[in-house]
């Protein structure tokens, strides 16, 4: 048996397309779900994923954009054993076969005996340490709520496409912020994109669960922002997500990067993470 | 300290607004039930809520737009009973707050009928505006079927019955099947560029049905201005006609491109009156 296994076949809608005109980063991670659980049943781990007491890392490259419409699928395989479960998942263009975005996701303390046949070579991008700023005071509050039903997963807890739509809010929210408006972005044709996904899932928030997440700037560059987002719960002020979304600001006509207006960067310095 | 408290924060997606090209009017109360249930446990009424068994009113009154992207919040306060009100209709008021300009654009006065305070609660003053309501029309013969269907699991709420976003959401689907029936239909909306936006509505909610219920909607005009137009909605169970919620909705046509009132086409207006409300 092939080491990578087909773990979900379908397309984007157009209503999971966001502002900047492609589908929004919640929804790969709506198909990467689907995906883990697939591959994980495949390996016995099902029970494992379901009972959920560990810490989940997903280091994700966005290389090329899907829009509304496009046909795609995942091909899922384990990619390494040591120190943790480590798993690929691979989301592929369904007409051209070309591989648009990785998946490298990590089961923090699972071990599990996978034979050699089951164990493919990564093809996918090495992801280079970025370290977190470590004082987090100037975080700003970008998302407050509670645990809705849409936002459960299969295992009947939050989710990891729900998860992921709460720190999209959080981004639209420090966006905003610095003067990337619903206005600006209609009128100025700018979008923010991402290229770069780093989350970590430590915690688990059950139905009606009180969430709060806090938003920082960890890197701003010449086009290029880095947003730090903590979730926490509120009533133990325990973190349960962290999301470091590293991302671009898009000429939405173009498609291409570009540089923030003088305006905007004057904001965004404001609220960037001290090192 | 201001009575004031947060009890949503996030954004309007894309996927989140209709055909009118702005935030569509049921995810408005997806996080007002949040942000509702956010201050209910703040009260020490979250159980109370979850037991539901009382009558729900929202009075709202839509100020200004929020449009695909925009950040917003919710801000949270108890503003009755008042002076004038029995003591047992806990009222609550809730603002969204477009997040960059601070400015209220949407406001929420909702009263729990038969529900009374413990815990002694400081109540802030209400500054939003008031929905000037008209009385309902006596008769309801007029009204015509605009919706029918069962409770889905996704209309579901987080205590496992219907929430209040899936009420509007069959709300919408009525106004839209009734605004058809007057010729605002999805190719007018579309190559006209006019279409049906509330301003304001008040909202009855006698008990929220469980999964699997059947119910219907059925619609009537109760007002017709030169742009103006007052939809009454009303909800059944589909086997008893026993009533479960009731929208009273004020609103306008709207020019899509300049965002303003426009007057009904002669054509709309002739149907119109065809269907208004004794």
């Amino acid at each position: 048996m092939e080491p990578w296994i087909e773990t979900y076949r379908g397309a984007v809608s157009p209503w999971e397309t966001d502002v900047t005109e492609h589908f929004t980063v919640a929804f790969y991670f709506d198909r990467v779900a689907m995906a883990e659980a697939s591959l994980g049943e495949s390996l016995g781990l099902i029970d494992t994923l379901r009972k959920g007491d560990f810490a989940r890392r997903y280091e994700v490259r966005y290389a090329r954009e899907l829009r509304a419409g496009a046909a795609f699928h995942i091909e899922s395989a384990v990619i390494g054993t040591e120190r943790a479960l480590r798993f690929g998942h691979r989301v592929i263009d369904s007409v051209t076969g070309e591989c648009i975005t990785w998946f490298d996701v990590h089961w923090e303390g699972v071990a599990a005996s996978v034979p050699a046949s089951k164990i493919a070579a990564w093809d996918g991008p090495e992801f280079e340490a970025r370290p977190d700023p470590k004082d987090l005071s100037k975080l700003i509050r970008t998302a407050t709520g509670r645990i809705q039903p849409g936002d459960l997963d299969e295992f009947g807890r939050l989710g990891i496409c729900g998860t992921v739509h709460k720190f999209t809010d959080s981004s639209v929210q420090i966006g905003a912020a610095i003067g990337l408006t619903a206005d600006y972005i209609k009128t100025g044709r700018r979008g923010f994109s991402t290229f770069e996904f780093r989350v970590r899932i430590s915690g688990a928030l059950g139905l009606g669960d009180r969430y709060e997440t806090r938003t920082g700037i960890a890197h701003l560059g010449n086009s290029s922002l880095r947003f730090l987002h903590v979730m926490s719960d509120p009533k133990t002020g325990r973190e349960v997500a962290r999301l470091g979304q590293f991302g671009v600001t898009l000429d939405l006509d173009k498609r291409r990067p570009a540089a923030l207006e003088p305006e905007l960067r004057a904001k965004a310095e404001r609220l960037v993470l001290p090192t | 300290m201001s009575l004031w408290v947060e009890t949503y924060r996030g954004a309007a997606a894309p996927w989140e607004c209709d055909v009118t090209e702005h935030f569509t009017l049921a995810f408005y109360f997806d996080r007002i039930a949040v942000a509702e249930a956010n201050f209910a446990e703040r009260l020490g009424l979250i159980d109370v809520l979850r037991a539901g068994g009382f009558t729900r009113h929202y009075d709202v009154r839509l100020v200004r737009e929020l449009n695909a992207g925009s950040a917003f919040h919710v801000e949270s306060a108890l503003i009755g009973p008042s002076d004038g009100d029995s003591g047992n209709k806990a009222r609550m008021g809730h603002r969204v707050i477009d997040s960059e300009s601070g400015e209220a654009t949407t406001w929420f006065d909702v009263s729990w009928r038969g529900v009374s305070l413990t815990s002694s609660v400081e109540r802030a003053r209400w500054e939003g505006p008031s929905l000037e309501v008209r009385p309902e029309p006596k008769e309801l013969a007029g009204l015509i079927p605009s919706m029918a269907g069962r409770v889905d699991p996704g209309d579901l709420d987080e205590f496992g019955r219907m929430g209040v976003s899936g009420l509007v959401h069959k709300f919408s689907d009525a106004a839209v099947q009734f605004g058809g029936t007057i010729g605002l239909t999805a190719d007018y909306i579309a190559s006209a560029r006019r279409s049906f936006s509330a301003f304001g509505l008040r909202l009855a909610i006698i008990r929220a049905p469980a999964l699997g219920e059947a119910y219907r909607i059925d619609t009537g005009l109760a007002h017709l201005g030169t742009t103006s137009l007052r939809y009454l909605h009303v909800m059944r169970e589909a086997a008893s006609g026993r009533e479960i919620a009731r929208m009273d909705r004020y609103g306008v046509q709207l020019d899509l491109d300049a965002r303003r009132p426009a007057p009904l086409a002669p054509a709309l207006r002739e149907r119109a009156e065809r269907l208004l409300m004794a």
